[in-house]
């Protein structure tokens, strides 16, 4: 694991993230080099490094999915038909291990790192995770290091290191878009 | 003096209230007065995640649908959770996008924007049956125990509010708006009054209206001036972006209670509180954003706090007016 990259200091909201995977002994190492979490993950490209980095050392088989959903879309049950749909059809252990969920928040007012609105947004996702009996993990960019990568709405990247492709998909999917990105997912 | 202690034990919340009404007493001394008797939900529980529809029994229990959990949930006059039920689905006793709802005799009448007609329940949450309605239930209100007022979303035709048995049966309608309006769901919010008067709040004009049971207008009112809204392309269609008016509630004097939108100085908080001749008495703000009105039969206001996840509870007072 490479993290020479990253600045010494305070606890960092990418150990947070790695302990969301599960990967505690990735984020002890982390913990120990890592500190200030503007500067560790302040550009998309870093993220996207460390995604890269880690991700296919935790027995993923190179394969990983981000669901990016803007904070606005959760205000909207209606709108997250779409992605239930996707996640209906994933066994819970591919929503475990190899789906991780990432609200961004865009440019609205309560988006401004505003802490209150981002802890209304855990509060309603934990709902919306439960009611729907949702596997996969979600992490709140409250810091919009992924912001860059998220177009309004909900997205998914889809990671396949097997075939060296990383894809964008944005929701809703028809339906050989969705057959495609379960396809890479799930390896079939 | 440390304001943030005394700011919460202080009962009275003096939130509003400048008095508009160009007759009567004045403006300094018509005011509407809050007082917080009750708080739902809050951060750190899991009683509330997006609540939609509020409802208040004869006994004071509180109902309320919840959006982001498919739920309906009850809870007594001290905000104790007494009974949650619903799940996500489509069958009996099930949500997709429960929204409106109204508490009228022992039963609760329930609408889901996502799914036709009304489900009824009994005030335990005992799922009782379905009314038929072909048509997606925006709104509803219940005019005595066994008939109902519904606004509904439909294609095709001049927007109407349905006045219907409670086995679906459609008894009357009223017309409003024009043919050429917006497709959407929400063009209006109405209240009915016990006198057997429909008043509409438009959503996307600068028009209140006074209907009567047979659908003539009584009165029409501009508030805020707004000329036009913004609107926007989406596939085929143009579709306002912009809301005037959010909800509209009645007090049990009636008075008649409309929640400012985007045009107001405080969107989504500023209260404007008319006679039931249409004439302004008074404006007030509410502490935080809110998507609804909703006033019982001891003239408390139910609004919305934190995004969904608390509901609020006003007693109402008022004074000059």
């Amino acid at each position: 694991l490479t993290v020479h990259l990253l600045e010494p200091g305070d606890k960092s909201n990418i150990i947070a993230f790695a302990k969301d995977r599960g990967r505690n002994e990735n984020s002890g190492i982390l913990e120990r080099h890592l500190n200030k979490k503007h500067l560790l993950m302040k550009s998309a490209g870093l993220a996207l490094f460390f995604l890269l980095s880690v991700l296919p050392t935790a027995s993923l088989d190179g394969k990983f999915c981000l669901l990016m959903m803007d904070a606005e879309s959760l205000l909207c049950t209606p709108c997250l038909e779409p992605l239930l749909r996707f996640c209906r059809a994933l066994p819970d252990v591919v929503q475990e291990e190899r789906v991780q969920g990432i609200v961004v928040f865009g440019g609205s007012r309560r988006d401004s790192g505003d802490n209150i609105h981002v802890r209304i947004l855990k509060k309603k996702m934990a709902g919306f995770i439960q009611a729907n009996s949702l596997k996969f993990s979600v992490y709140f960019d409250e810091y919009q290091v992924f912001k860059g990568l998220a177009p309004k709405g909900i997205s998914a990247i889809l990671f396949n290191q097997d075939r060296l492709s990383i894809k964008k998909y944005i929701f809703p999917l028809d339906p050989g878009q969705l057959d495609e990105l379960l396809s890479l997912l799930l390896d079939n | 003096m440390n304001m943030r202690r005394v700011i919460p034990l202080a009962s009275l919340i003096a939130l509003a209230f400048l008095g508009l009404a160009a007759t009567g007493a004045s403006r300094e001394t018509r005011q509407v007065v809050l007082e917080e008797v009750l708080s739902i939900g809050s951060l750190n529980d899991d009683l509330l995640y997006q609540w939609v529809g509020v409802s208040v029994d004869g006994e004071g229990f509180i109902y309320v649908t919840d959006a982001m959990d498919y739920s309906l949930k009850k809870f007594d006059a001290q905000g104790k959770l007494v009974k949650k039920t619903g799940r996500k689905g489509q069958g009996p006793g099930e949500f997709m996008a429960p929204r409106a709802l109204v508490s009228s005799g022992n039963r609760l009448f329930v609408t889901d924007q996502s799914v036709p007609g009304i489900q009824v329940f009994d005030n335990d949450l005992k799922y009782e049956k379905h009314i038929p309605l072909n048509l997606l239930v925006t709104e509803i209100a219940a005019l005595s125990d066994h008939e109902l007022a519904c606004k509904a979303f439909e294609t095709g035709r001049a927007p109407r509010i349905l006045i219907i048995g409670d086995d679906g049966r459609v008894v009357s309608e009223i017309g409003y708006g024009e043919k050429n309006m917006p497709m959407m769901m929400d063009l209006v919010d109405f209240a009915a009054s016990t006198d057997g008067f429909f008043y509409l709040a438009y959503s996307h004009m600068d028009r209140l209206e006074k209907l009567s049971a047979g659908g003539r207008a009584v009165w029409t009112k501009e508030l805020l001036g707004v000329n036009r809204v913004k609107t926007d392309r989406v596939s085929s269609f143009v579709v306002p972006t912009q809301i005037v008016y959010k909800d509209i509630a009645l007090d049990r004097s009636g008075h008649i209670f409309i929640l400012g939108g985007s045009f107001s100085k405080n969107p989504g908080r500023d209260v404007y509180v008319l006679s039931g001749d249409g004439d302004i008495l008074a404006t007030f703000t509410l502490p935080e954003t809110s998507h609804c009105l909703f006033i019982d039969e001891r003239n408390s206001l139910y609004v919305r706090a934190n995004e969904g996840i608390t509901l609020k509870k006003y007693k109402l007072s008022y004074k000059g007016i």
